[in-house]
C-alpha cells in the first residue's frame, strides 16, 4: 500500500482536482511525479512537507491550489503560443512585467501559490534541487561557517537546502523586492536566532558592506532587461574565493519572463562576460529529449551553475 | 474539408511535431492514446495546425481539447 502521510494525501487531492479540470496537463505532471518519486523518494517527501506546511499555514484547500495552478498553466499556454509563433517572449521588458504581473495582487496571489506547487510537480525543477544538494557536498566542507546571500528566494528551497546541509553557517541574508514572496520564504525557511535575516528591498539598493561566501540567484536572470547588471553587482558582494549558484531557464515563455536565452551556451557566455568562471554546470530539460532536440524545438532547459570570480 | 481528410493532415502534423513516425491518428484518438501528447506538446501541435490551415484558435478553444474529434470540429468551425 502506498504511503499515506497527510502531505501525500493532500497532494493526491490536488492531483485529482487537476485531473478533473485539465486531463492533458495531469498526464504531464503525473509522469513527472512517478519519475521523481522513484528516483528521490525521501527528498520528494521532504520538499512536499515544506509545501504542505505552507499551504496549511495560509489555509489553502486542494481545490483552491489546483485552480491557482491551472490559471498559471493557462497563462503558460497563451505565452507559449505567442513564443512558438513569434520566437520571442510576449512580455517585452521589466516595466511590462511590473504593470501586468507584479503590481496586480490578484495575479501575484495565484502565481505565487502555483509556482510553489510546481517546484515538486515539474521534474526539471525537482532535479535541479537534487543536483544542487549533491554538488554542495562536493564543493564545500559541511563544517564551513558560510555567509550566505539569497537574492529573490521565492519559495526559498535552495537556501533551505543550504541551511540543512551546513548547520554551522554563520549567517543567511535573504533579499526580495516582493513582500508577498518574502512572506512565503519566511514561512518555508523560518528563523534561526539572529542568523537569518530577511530584507524586503531591491538588490540594487541593498547596501551590505560584508562579503558573502555563497550567493544564490535562482531563476532571476530571465526576469530582467539586463541580466549582466545583477551579476556584476553580486560579484562585488562575493568573497575572493566565494561561490555563486545561478539557475535560469532557456526557451521558457511565462507572463513575467523578459530575457530570452535560446540555449545553455548563451547562459554560460553571459556569466563569463560578467567576469565569472564556471566551476560546474548541469541542465535539466523539461521533456524527455536530448539537448539538441530541446534547442531545435525550443523546449525549456533549466540551467544550473556554480561559478567563482576569475 | 471532410473530417477524414483533416484527420490525415493532422496525422502528418502529429508525426512531425512529436517526432514519432509510428503515430497513427484517427478521429477516435484521445490524448491518452498518444504518449507524447501532453499539455506542453499540445501548444506546439496547435501552433503547427494553425500554421498549416492558416487559422487562429482562441485560448479557450485549445484549452478544452482532449481528443482528435474535438480538434477536427474546431478546425471545421473555422471554415476549413
Amino acid at each position: 500500500m502506498e504511503n499515506t502521510t497527510q502531505p501525500l494525501l493532500f497532494l493526491n487531492d490536488i492531483l485529482k482536482e487537476i485531473n478533473k479540470k485539465d486531463k492533458l496537463h495531469f498526464k504531464r505532471i503525473n509522469s513527472n511525479i512517478i519519475n521523481v518519486k522513484k528516483n528521490f523518494p525521501l527528498e520528494f517527501e521532504e520538499l512536499l512537507d515544506l509545501v504542505f506546511n505552507y499551504y496549511n499555514f495560509v489555509h489553502l484547500s486542494p481545490n483552491q491550489i489546483s485552480n491557482d495552478y491551472l490559471k498559471m498553466i493557462n497563462d503558460y499556454r497563451i505565452d507559449g503560443l505567442y513564443f512558438y509563433k513569434h520566437g520571442k517572449y510576449r512580455c517585452e521588458n521589466q516595466q511590462m512585467a511590473y504593470k501586468n504581473v507584479y503590481s496586480n495582487s490578484e495575479i501575484m496571489s495565484y502565481y505565487m501559490n502555483a509556482l510553489l506547487i510546481s517546484q515538486i510537480l515539474w521534474k526539471h525543477h525537482f532535479n535541479i534541487y537534487m543536483y544542487f544538494q549533491s554538488q554542495l557536498k562536493v564543493l564545500f566542507n559541511n563544517s564551513e561557517k558560510l555567509k550566505v546571500l539569497d537574492v529573490g528566494p521565492g519559495h526559498g528551497f535552495f537556501s533551505y537546502l543550504v541551511k540543512k546541509n551546513f548547520t554551522q553557517y554563520e549567517k543567511m541574508d535573504l533579499v526580495d523586492i516582493s513582500e508577498t514572496s518574502l512572506l512565503m520564504t519566511k514561512k518555508i525557511i523560518g528563523y534561526d536566532e539572529d542568523k537569518i535575516k530577511y530584507f524586503n528591498k531591491d538588490i540594487f539598493l541593498f547596501d551590505e558592506t560584508n562579503k558573502y561566501d555563497f550567493i544564490v540567484l535562482g531563476e532571476i536572470l530571465e526576469h530582467l532587461d539586463n541580466p549582466k547588471e545583477i551579476l556584476l553587482k553580486l560579484a562585488n558582494l562575493l568573497n575572493k574565493d566565494g561561490m555563486f549558484w545561478i539557475t535560469t531557464p532557456t526557451n521558457s515563455p511565462a507572463i513575467d519572463h523578459v530575457y530570452l536565452f535560446n540555449n545553455k551556451e548563451e547562459v554560460l557566455e553571459l556569466v563569463k562576460s560578467a567576469g565569472l568562471e564556471i566551476v560546474d554546470s548541469k541542465s535539466f530539460i523539461a521533456e524527455d529529449v536530448d539537448e539538441e532536440t530541446a534547442n531545435k524545438k525550443r523546449i525549456t532547459n533549466l540551467v544550473g551553475l556554480f561559478c567563482k570570480k576569475k | 474539408m471532410e473530417r477524414f481528410e483533416i484527420t490525415q493532415k493532422i496525422n502528418t502534423i502529429f508525426v512531425d511535431v512529436l517526432d514519432n513516425e509510428d503515430i497513427v491518428i484517427t478521429e477516435n484518438t484521445i490524448a491518452n492514446d498518444v504518449e507524447e501528447w501532453d499539455s506542453l506538446t499540445h501548444i506546439q501541435l496547435v501552433v503547427a495546425i494553425e500554421k498549416y490551415f492558416k487559422i487562429r484558435f482562441t485560448s479557450k478553444e485549445i484549452q478544452s481539447w482532449n481528443d482528435v474529434s474535438e480538434m477536427i470540429t474546431c478546425i471545421q468551425e473555422k471554415g476549413i
